[in-house]
């Protein structure tokens, strides 16, 4: 019998020649990440080790993205901690403003195709999109994996996900990711891993390829798996990485579910407030008007997102009355922005940039705290009400081309509506 | 003690949405917007030395990812869970916090039933000797878990105690 790319990663790492949905197996970590949120429980969790040397621990990034830069003097703190244990252990430190964790992790070249990586973070699954096995757990396995190495998993089923057809211009992974939470639900893949196949996956860059991968995490999958190209291969190669070695999966391999969609008719969508699973299209939304608006986070942070910000906004002014911060995934992202000009454009528009990291995703920073009643519509992957510290305002999730739309005209807009971008050349 | 389907256990055992209070406070509080008799219930069984069986309805521990519900849920005095399915993460956290956790249709039993449960088979047996067929835990999660967890566990063996990969295989 055939098996899929995560069967054959975590066969791999434990030593087998084969395992299969439902098999509980020990495997072996290349590569972990802790991130300033997750660190008082995680240093708690070595503390009741102390004895232990954490031989692992140069496999290890400790990423300062949450409290980026520190709120609070408890924040400043626990990055005054980290920065001590790296000097200790070996384990290697990002310092706030260099970037967000999931960005971070391949940017740097920590991972490669067909690794296994675990991080403090549900969105370690954005890994998947280089073809690596990412997923999120709790101090107490990132000190025994610092420690020890390995750790248990238990073998998911696989769905698969077939992708087919050009997306439209103005259309992005973000809409697909979407589309396929208002098909599947919160959670709607509860313990399964999903591969995502197809013409519009091979057409997808980098950038699209993460967010699609990114948004797993609200599927509730444990994985979100890609095949590797030449596009995969290449970009590893230009950041780093150690000689990638794809997996595929076998022609035979078990599937628990297929499923098709056709993305050519897939027109751009939105998660309405407080769930990730209320999904519309954007032009049923149209008119709704908006306060504040952000692009950034492990969704849609990137230079891709950046750039289709840029465009929208290029010799134009917010609307009167609405705020636009930009928060890029990474110091490099924030560079590149600077040097194409991005930032020149986007700023004098009337937008504003955080430095990189987590903060104007959930309120950790306090940066981006809406008033009562305020509708905001965001790039982001999570849209719970109260994510951004008032529960009185309403959180819309939505491409960063539909964001920036919405932010140019000040109610929700179809960024297909703005005639100055011409999207089928971003 | 008996919780329903869809129980976020970071909103009821976790510090996440009551910033500035400490375990200890939560542990005395938990539950309690499900069942307010809850918290008192348990203090009652956890002080007579007596272990908390909680059984839960579907999706148990659903969008949570803290450990320190886990954590707090030891701190109650909850050795064992039952439901007909368990969120990811939480089975996780659970497991490397030592709780044993048993996948099994829950239908008819109640709160206060006194119940024996085989964590290797899944296999629990009520008061009236009748019996539901739930989903044990494999050999080395067992292991972790009478061991009290995780780390627990690796300290005693000094590592992960097999070179060989796979610990079981599917039931």
């Amino acid at each position: 019998m055939g098996h899929t790319i995560i069967e054959k990663i975590l066969a791999s790492h434990a030593g087998i020649p084969e395992c299969n949905p439902g098999d509980f197996v020990v495997a072996d970590i290349d590569f972990a990440m802790l991130t300033d949120a997750r660190a008082p429980g995680a240093m708690k969790a070595v503390g009741q080790i102390a004895e232990t040397p954490l031989r692992f621990a140069p496999k290890t990034a400790l990423i300062l993205d949450h409290y980026s830069p520190p709120p609070h003097k408890e924040a400043a703190q626990i990055h005054a901690t980290l920065r001590e244990f790296a000097e200790h252990t070996g384990a290697t430190i990002y310092d706030i403003g260099e970037g967000i964790c999931h960005q971070l992790l391949p940017e740097k070249g920590h991972l490669t195709c067909g690794d296994l990586v675990v991080g403090t973070d549900s969105h370690s699954v954005t890994y998947g999109a280089f073809n690596a096995l990412g997923m999120g757990v709790e101090g107490t396995d990132l000190t025994a994996a610092m420690a020890y190495g390995k750790l248990w998993f238990q073998v998911p089923p696989t769905l698969k996900v077939t992708l087919d057809g050009a997306l439209m211009p103005g259309v992005w992974a973000k809409d697909v990711t979407l589309y396929m939470l208002g098909e599947l639900g919160a959670e709607g893949t509860n313990y399964q891993a999903i591969e995502y196949v197809g013409s519009a996956v091979e057409a997808m860059d980098i950038d699209d390829r993460m967010t699609l991968c990114n948004h797993a995490a609200e599927l509730g999958a444990k994985a979100a798996l890609l095949e590797a190209d030449a596009k995969t291969v290449q970009w590893l190669t230009e950041h780093g990485a150690r000689s990638a070695e794809p997996i595929t999966a076998d022609r035979s391999a078990q599937y628990l579910k297929q499923l098709s969609v056709n993305t050519a008719e897939l027109t751009p969508q939105l998660a309405r407030r407080h769930e990730v699973d209320d999904i519309i299209c954007v032009s049923e939304a149209a008119g709704q008007k908006i306060q504040a608006a952000l692009v950034g986070t492990c969704t849609n942070g990137r230079l891709d997102d950046i750039r289709q910000v840029a465009a929208v906004l290029k010799g134009h002014r917010l609307a009167p009355g609405v705020r636009l911060i930009v928060t890029p995934a990474s110091r490099a992202i924030y560079l590149k922005a600077a040097q194409e000009g991005l930032i020149e454009t986007i700023v004098s528009a009337g937008g504003s940039f955080e430095s990189a990291g987590c903060g104007t995703c959930i309120s950790v920073t306090g940066h981006f705290t809406p008033g009562n009643h305020e509708t905001i519509i965001s790039s982001a992957n999570r849209n719970f009400k109260g994510r951004l510290g008032n529960d009185h305002a309403d959180i819309w999730l939505g491409s960063a081309a539909t964001v920036a739309a919405s932010a140019l005209r000040g109610v929700i807009t179809d960024p297909r509506e703005i005639d100055h971008v011409n999207w089928s050349q971003l | 003690m008996v919780l329903g389907d869809h129980v976020n256990t970071d909103i009821h055992c976790s510090t996440k949405y009551m910033p500035g209070k400490d375990s200890a406070f939560i542990v005395e509080h938990a539950f309690e917007k499900l069942d307010p008799n809850f918290p008192m219930q348990a203090k009652t069984l956890r002080e007579a030395g007596r272990t908390i069986i909680l059984i839960a309805g579907r999706d148990f521990g659903i969008n949570s990812s803290r450990e320190q519900a886990a954590q707090i849920l030891r701190d109650i005095g909850v050795a064992v869970i039952l439901a007909p399915s368990f969120a990811r993460a939480f089975f996780r956290n659970a497991i490397n916090n030592g709780l044993a956790l048993i996948t099994a249709p829950i239908d008819g039993i109640g709160a206060g039933q006194p119940l024996c449960v085989d964590l290797a088979s899944g296999r629990i047996t009520l008061d009236d000797h009748s019996s539901l067929e739930g989903s044990g835990l494999s050999d080395v999660l067992l292991d972790i878990v009478s061991s009290g967890g995780l780390l627990a566990y690796l300290k005693q063996h000094n590592g992960w105690p097999t070179s060989k990969g796979r610990v079981s295989a599917a039931p």
